[in-house]
């Protein structure tokens, strides 16, 4: 790869007991590009995610985001330095509000401390209404800004997975991680989830998907990386890696709907 | 935050303001004295147990500690009360600080069981550390508080003190929740993991949340020790820490307003109550019980019941709707 990467792993291992979940995994993902991490159930896809976001440690490797070190990092630390993530299962706040849930992502730009907080000096005012008018643009930026008031657990699961999204770039991300965004969609919803991934990488974040729904990969990806027990088994354009007899061996499947009947 | 918080706000400390002269007794208004103090210790409850979602059935602990460190202070040391009060807060706040270690690990019931035990082990230690706390016989004569010379020592101008006192608090509260720090906390409460990946310093937080429930119980036992002048360890019992956590929860859990409002009524609540003499703790916990298994519907019908029981009664002492409007306010 010619331009240095903005994330990247190196010999990526982590063990849960006698299972290796994923194993000397090397990843380079490029400044702007949206990454597909694709494989069976099992594959080690969300244990990737979970490491490189600092849910666990890792056992060895490196991580690396923008030029500095973050393995064994904790989350907190991991998203003030530029990374950000949305659950398999979506994790929304569930009894705050859908404004309350995006200012929470926006937590590690606050400066004020608590003097500020209660003393409600004209700073803390001016960040509180800055923070506010930047959570309102990021709802309105995924369409849900007319439900800014209401309980985020009355959304419809689509739009409660476009929150979660909107909360994760309320941090200011320069890495995007989606856990299978578009997972219980209809193609409707898939389809504007397509045009508000587009547009997050267009507003210069990277993003890194794992994904089932191929229908959205394809269209949507620069490059796949396939992982399968825990290796990573083919990385590519879409169309080199669904012509990987590897890939159609552990995953896409012989005579399944992915462009590949006649093989 | 809408505009409308301040403005309700200052009606509400009006109203509280003309209370004292509609009352048909003193003894009334020492008992909304006591009232105002279990409120301010209640909105410890709120910020720790409604914002934090962290349990904790040891909150007299703070309100102990804080209050006999004023008393201990102002009478051996001979201090000014308010100079004590402010230490007996800090030195409540630094044990809420040290309680929110366990908290880093422990959720649920069994953090629940270790605040019980924190508790229990200052109530022992004021029971028999006799030479220092004056053990279960307790301290008399605690001095009271001096303004510009002179010692508050009436009920009537504890009132508005702690009127006072109550609307700080409500009002540091309510700016904790509106911030960026209350967002923590309840998202904490929410999905402890999903805060963390979202940048919230689980720990951190855990501990601002602890001390601010030491710091608001501290605040408010403080105060009780200097307008009643007498502390005994009878009072700060694991009961009343199931009482402060029952104000809580009829509040609204989370509402500041539905607090202060629960945490002054169901001081009241005993006095206007004792007709019912030793049914009176029954009855109490099964409204307590219903509220908490029904929230709204039985936050309205409790409402209408003291409607009710109050015209009967003909008593305008007490906000009788207030459990319902505070839920409703906020």
């Amino acid at each position: 790869m010619s331009v240095q990467a903005i994330l990247e792993t190196r010999g990526l291992t982590k063990t849960f007991g006698g299972l290796t979940a994923v194993k000397q995994v090397d990843l380079a993902v490029a400044p702007g590009e949206i990454r597909a991490i694709i494989g069976p159930n099992g594959s080690g896809k969300t244990t990737t995610l979970n490491l490189v976001s600092g849910v666990y440690a890792p056992d060895s490797g490196e991580i690396i985001l923008n030029g500095r070190r973050i393995e064994g990092k904790d989350p907190a630390t991991i998203n003030a330095y530029g990374m950000a993530r949305t659950f398999q299962n979506i994790r929304i706040f569930k009894k705050m509000t859908v404004l309350d849930n995006v200012m929470v992502g926006r937590h590690h730009l606050f400066q004020a401390g608590a003097f500020r907080v209660i003393f409600k000096t004209a700073r803390m005012i001016e960040e509180e209404k800055s923070a506010r008018e930047e959570a309102l643009a990021l709802l309105d930026f995924v369409g849900l800004a007319h439900r800014k008031n209401d309980i985020a657990q009355s959304l419809p699961y689509a739009q409660q997975k476009l929150l979660e999204i909107a909360r994760a770039l309320a941090s200011k991300p320069i890495v995007l991680l989606l856990d299978e965004p578009a997972a219980g969609m209809n193609n409707q919803e898939i389809i504007e989830l397509d045009q508000v991934i587009r547009r997050i990488r267009d507003s210069g974040v990277t993003v890194i998907l794992i994904e089932h729904v191929m229908d959205l990969v394809r269209g949507l990806v620069d490059r796949v990386t396939v992982l399968n027990y825990g290796e990573k088994i083919a990385e590519g354009s879409f169309e080199e890696i669904e012509r990987n007899p590897d890939v159609i061996r552990a995953y896409l499947g012989k005579g399944a709907s992915y462009g590949v009947k006649d093989k | 935050m809408s505009k409308k918080g301040p403005i309700l706000g200052m009606v509400l400390v009006a109203i509280a303001a003309v209370f004292p002269w509609l009352l048909p007794n003193q003894y009334y208004i020492y008992v909304f004295n006591r009232g105002f103090a279990n409120a301010i210790a209640v909105l410890g409850l709120v910020v720790l147990f409604g914002l934090g979602g962290q349990i904790s059935l040891g909150h007299v602990a703070f309100f102990a500690i804080a209050a006999y460190t004023s008393a201990i202070l102002a009478m051996k040391l001979a201090l000014p009360p308010l100079l004590t009060i402010a230490c007996g807060v800090v030195f409540a706040s630094i044990w809420g600080a040290l309680l929110s270690i366990p908290a880093f690990r422990l959720s649920g019931p069994f953090l629940a069981i270790c605040t019980v035990a924190f508790g229990e082990v200052v109530r022992l230690l004021i029971v028999n550390w006799i030479d220092l706390t004056n053990g279960p016989y307790g301290l008399n004569n605690i001095p009271p508080v001096k303004i510009a010379g002179h010692a508050i020592t009436k009920d009537i101008a504890w009132y508005y003190v702690l009127l006072g006192f109550t609307a700080i608090a409500a009002v540091v509260a309510t700016r904790l929740k509106h911030s960026y720090i209350g967002r923590a906390l309840m998202a904490i409460r929410e999905d402890e993991t999903a805060a963390e990946i979202m940048g919230v310093k689980v720990r951190r937080f855990k501990m601002v949340a602890f001390v601010s429930a030491a710091f608001f119980a501290g605040v408010a036992g403080a105060l009780y020790a200097h307008f009643s002048g007498y502390l005994s360890p009878e009072s700060l019992t694991g009961e009343q820490s199931s009482n402060f956590f029952s104000m809580a929860v009829v509040g609204g859990l989370d509402s500041i307003i539905g607090g202060i409002f629960s945490g002054v009524a169901l001081t009241l609540l005993p006095e206007l109550m004792r007709f019912l003499q030793e049914y009176y703790m029954m009855i109490y916990s099964l409204l307590v019980l219903i509220i908490v298994l029904f929230p709204p519907e039985a936050g309205h019908a409790l409402a209408e019941w003291f409607r009710r029981h109050l015209r009967i009664t003909g008593d305008h002492s007490l906000p009788g709707g207030s459990i319902a409007s505070g839920r409703n306010d906020s």
